[in-house]
């Protein structure tokens, strides 16, 4: 869908620079870490806007792969969730741990790319993928 | 953040019970509330009589706490391990006196203050801290031997009895009531009961080691706080938690609490104790600890989505359940 100017993401970088730069300086202590809280989250905002798309599609390629089965992303997960917990794979299951590698990884991606270990399998480009 | 008597009356009442505990008048001065978790309150304040003034800390059950952590001990229990540890000679704050019923002010009670910085970051990052750091690693190793040599004897009854697959059947009731349906949490269930390691002898665990819970000086531990999770468990456990990437603050190659290295750790841990430490082990409970921890982020988050407390912090902390997923697949796969 079109939109007007700003975009999504612009219209939440005016939102961060608000509450970082108006509101934080007027505040307690306390309600200034609140927000950095929110600032923080409005990024993750963003980033799920950019990514979330596509790691959905990803995500659901996989499962369905995986599964042999077709359906929505939260029933396909249930689904997979269900499987793990009866036995129906293997904890040594390639397939399976390379799934829950990458999901985790776009997971990260969105929620936080600067987490350490996150940063340090990026960098070392485990091999399980 | 909990609607309850005005901190007047809370002053007025808790100089009333000093008093009546300490066997002389007692005015209370510098009383303020201090974060805290949802199952608990702190309270600063000095306790001041004829004899001088004593820096103290107020520890009591919340009053409006409507959900605790399934595996927390009442503060009755709280102060009888502490004494404990007190007199074995572990570094830790002294029981000033308890409440009593009659004091109507709840469960809990009042404990020395000690000196020192529990903020993980600047332990972890000061310069003032950096003779601390190389001396952590060593004093945790010391202090857990110390702990886990605590004679059980008189904590059966008062303490419940955890090793590892009874926490994880509570852990795995405390996910499912939050109904997410999240894969590697799955797998790290399945991974942890398949897993699950023999301790040949159970102990005293402090439940919640970690840097964050101990207050640090120049030269390193003055106090271990926090001993609500206290349990009768595999000592490994504590070793394992004392690893979980989360309290290392980014230093991703220091795996002991973001300063130190797991050999100097187990080195001086069997020294301490003269018992050996099985590093697959410590590794199963640093998965445990993980996935705990993973549990506890769903916790918060849910506390914010269920409506029960509306807050933009808690509901971040549901994003954070990710890391944990990480963590988890890092370590077990």
């Amino acid at each position: 869908m079109a939109t007007n100017a700003p975009s999504a993401q612009q219209l939440l970088e005016a939102l961060q620079t608000f509450l970082l730069e108006k509101i934080s300086p007027q505040v307690d202590a306390h309600s200034a870490y609140h927000c950095k809280v929110a600032a923080n989250v409005l990024r993750i905002v963003g980033r799920e806007i950019s990514l979330g798309g596509s790691h959905s599609e990803s995500e659901s390629a996989r499962l369905t792969t995986l599964l042999k089965k077709s359906g929505s992303m939260d029933f396909l997960n249930a689904e997979l969730c269900h499987d793990i917990r009866n036995g129906n794979f293997t904890l040594e299951d390639e397939q399976l741990k390379s799934h829950l590698w990458a999901t985790t990884l776009e997971k990260l991606a969105i929620d936080n790319p600067r987490y350490s270990t996150y940063q340090k399998i990026i960098k070392t480009q485990k091999e399980v993928l | 953040m909990n609607a309850k008597m005005p901190d007047a009356d809370l002053k007025q009442q808790l100089a009333a019970a000093a008093s009546l505990h300490l066997g002389k008048p007692v005015e209370i001065l510098n009383l303020r509330r201090l974060s805290g978790g949802a199952s608990a309150e702190s309270w600063w304040l000095d306790l001041k009589s004829n004899t001088g003034i004593l820096e103290a800390i107020l520890r009591r059950s919340s009053v409006q706490s409507t959900e605790r952590m399934a595996t927390s001990i009442s503060k009755t229990a709280e102060a009888a391990v502490q004494k404990l540890a007190f007199h074995a000679g572990i570094p830790v704050p002294k029981i000033v006196f308890e409440l009593v019923p009659e004091d109507a002010l709840g469960e809990g009670y009042v404990m020395t203050r000690l000196q020192g910085e529990s903020l993980p970051q600047k332990i972890l990052r000061d310069d003032s801290f950096a003779n601390a750091r190389q001396q952590l690693t060593a004093q945790c190793a010391n202090t857990l031997a110390k702990i886990h040599q605590i004679p059980i004897d008189s904590l059966q009854q008062t303490l419940p009895t955890q090793p590892a697959l009874t926490q994880l059947a509570v852990l795995e009731a405390m996910f499912r009531d939050y109904r997410q349906e999240l894969p590697v949490f799955e797998y790290a269930f399945r991974w942890l009961k398949q897993h699950a390691p023999q301790a040949e002898t159970l102990t005293l665990i402090h439940g919640d080691f970690r840097n964050g819970n101990l207050m640090v000086g120049p030269q390193g531990i003055n106090g271990v706080l926090d001993w609500e999770l206290a349990h009768i468990g595999d000592p490994m456990e504590d070793l394992g938690w004392l690893c979980v990437n989360s309290w290392r603050f980014g230093n991703v190659n220091s795996p002991v609490g973001g300063f130190g290295q797991k050999e100097e750790l187990f080195a001086c841990y069997e020294k301490a104790s003269g018992v050996s430490v099985d590093p697959n082990a410590v590794n199963y409970w640093q998965a445990f600890g993980t996935l705990r921890w993973g549990v506890i982020c769903l916790f918060q988050a849910h506390t914010h989505l269920s409506g029960q407390q509306q807050s933009i912090e808690l509901a971040a902390i549901g994003r954070r359940v990710s890391e944990t997923e990480i963590d988890l697949l890092d370590i077990i796969t």
